[in-house]
């Protein structure tokens, strides 16, 4: 962002419904990482 | 015009945050673009909304933020659209894929807050090694998934290591082509050289039971006979963090009403020498006097503000300390699938009591009403299961619009069911539990704050008010 913005983007966020659910993650799920 | 109800406002301490439900985006928020959207969220007009911010912090400077806004909409990071996940629908996989072994209902502690039911703890069964080698028969026959897990799950499992160590044996040669994972949970008092060694062989993940201070701890993890054991606990602790650097593993503990300054039990974890903790609230009947209460919410969410801060200043120190909840991957993380199905319980994920029941997971073991059947007859009740399969986010009205529902999953079933723990009439699969709702909100407040002590102001940003 503009340094003189008046708003900052920590983190843009994301596409995961591309994916078809493969199930190699591990059961617990925003702490959760993907199996693939 | 733009759903408030997709974009969730945090004042954490001194920084204003401002969290994309739809597209998992987090901002940090000057004095005026708090002011103007807090407007847009009183008003839910826009353009209403600038007219009264400019008023309030003058029109040049409330200009550049509405184009900031507008900017980050169309870039689709702010007020992003609904992606249209409500119309998921269950698909019939992916199949079992993980176990929790009870080997073994006996415990050689006797904790005051102990979610197992008490005929459980006091039947002391012990996994039998058929019924071992029955359940990973059962997995093996079940899944078609390479990675396969298995946890080792009380009672306190080390009170049958015989068990453990045929199971791993028996996994091992059965499914010599699976990716196996194996988990432990133990209390520690059983857990000597002997036992570290055999879960460092197998690449075990650990999860080491302690509440932290000596005097937190010692208020309910004690022996059988009412012995403390928070002096035995970080010796053994102390002993594995200085063998096993780099195991998988977290020190979990539980905090109840009776200690919601927590942040000093997770400073004295660190203390010890633990890098990876997990503290979560307790599971009680709303009776018990160490009950967690919706007016402690404020509370509760003041100190994951206050631990969120505490691990930053750690790790400015050189101390990265990695608390289990606060570690979100809003850039990656899982899939859509996973994010609106949770845990899996009930069909990606079983229990098995000793006696070869099959439960939707450990916190329903010794409720006969969820038993889903036995290692013997297989699955019974597909009525039941089917309902934990169906029990996703969009079939549940309280999450559908909920600002966590792409980071929670939905909530626990168990507690959803048994209402909290005290099997109070009217739990629901298709109703979270309130209280456990507010509770993870605060968390992931909690987590977001973290994210954002991440990165340093800006030069040039002003300091939210």
């Amino acid at each position: 962002m503009k340094k003189t913005g008046h708003i900052r983007t920590i983190v843009a966020g994301s596409k995961p419904l591309l994916t078809p659910e493969c199930g190699d993650c591990q059961t617990s799920v925003g702490n959760q990482t993907c199996g693939i | 015009m733009w759903n408030f109800q997709e974009v969730k406002l945090i004042q954490a301490e001194d920084r204003c945050l401002a969290f994309d439900v739809n597209s998992g985006s987090l901002h940090e928020l000057d004095a005026v673009a708090w002011g103007l959207l807090r407007l847009f969220q009183d008003s839910g007009d826009w353009r209403q909304s600038v007219r009264d911010a400019a008023q309030l912090y003058g029109q040049e400077k409330v200009s550049a933020a509405a184009a900031e806004v507008e900017a980050l909409h169309e870039a689709g990071h702010l007020f992003t659209p609904d992606p249209g996940w409500e119309r998921y629908a269950p698909g019939p996989g992916p199949d079992l894929k993980a176990l929790c072994l009870n080997v073994s209902h006996d415990c050689n502690m006797s904790c005051g807050y102990c979610f197992v039911p008490g005929q459980v703890r006091t039947g002391r069964e012990i996994m039998p090694g058929r019924v071992i080698r029955a359940a990973l028969d059962f997995l093996l026959k079940s899944s078609s998934h390479r990675h396969l897990a298995v946890d080792f799950f009380g009672g306190e499992p080390l009170l049958n290591q015989a068990g453990i160590r045929e199971g791993v044996a028996y996994a091992l040669d059965r499914g010599p082509d699976r990716n196996w994972k194996f988990t432990l949970t133990t209390n520690t008092l059983l857990f000597d050289d002997d036992v570290c060694s055999f879960t460092l062989d197998h690449n075990f993940g650990l999860v080491l039971s302690c509440d932290g201070r000596p005097a937190v701890h010692d208020t309910f993890r004690l022996t059988v006979g009412g012995r403390g054991t928070a002096a035995v606990v970080a010796r053994r602790l102390q002993d594995y963090f200085q063998r096993a650097a780099g195991q998988e593993h977290y020190v979990r503990g539980t905090y109840t009403r009776r200690n919601l300054d927590f942040t000093e039990d997770v400073r004295y974890l660190a203390g010890l020498g633990a890098r990876s903790i997990s503290l979560e609230p307790v599971v009680a009947d709303p009776e018990q006097p160490f009950a967690l209460h919706e007016e402690d919410i404020p509370r509760i969410r003041e100190e994951y503000f206050r631990l969120a801060r505490f691990l930053r200043d750690q790790e400015q120190a050189g101390c990265r300390i990695s608390f289990y909840h606060f570690q979100l991957d809003l850039p990656g993380g899982p899939c859509a699938a996973k994010r609106l199905t949770g845990c899996g319980a009930g069909y990606q994920y079983l229990a098995v009591a000793p006696d070869g029941g099959l439960y939707p997971c450990h916190q329903f073991v010794g409720h006969p009403e969820y038993c889903l059947g036995d290692l013997d007859r297989g699955i019974k009740r597909p009525d039941l299961q089917e309902q934990f399969r169906q029990a996703h986010v969009f079939a549940k009205p309280a999450c559908r619009s909920c600002w966590a529902r792409f980071l929670c999953g939905g909530g626990c079933h168990a507690q959803a069911a048994l209402a909290g723990g005290a099997s109070l009439p009217g739990g629901s699969l298709g109703r979270p539990y309130s209280l456990a709702c507010k509770l993870v909100q605060a968390r992931l407040e909690g987590a977001l704050y973290y994210l954002a002590l991440g990165e340093p102001l800006q030069e040039g940003t002003e300091p939210a008010a």
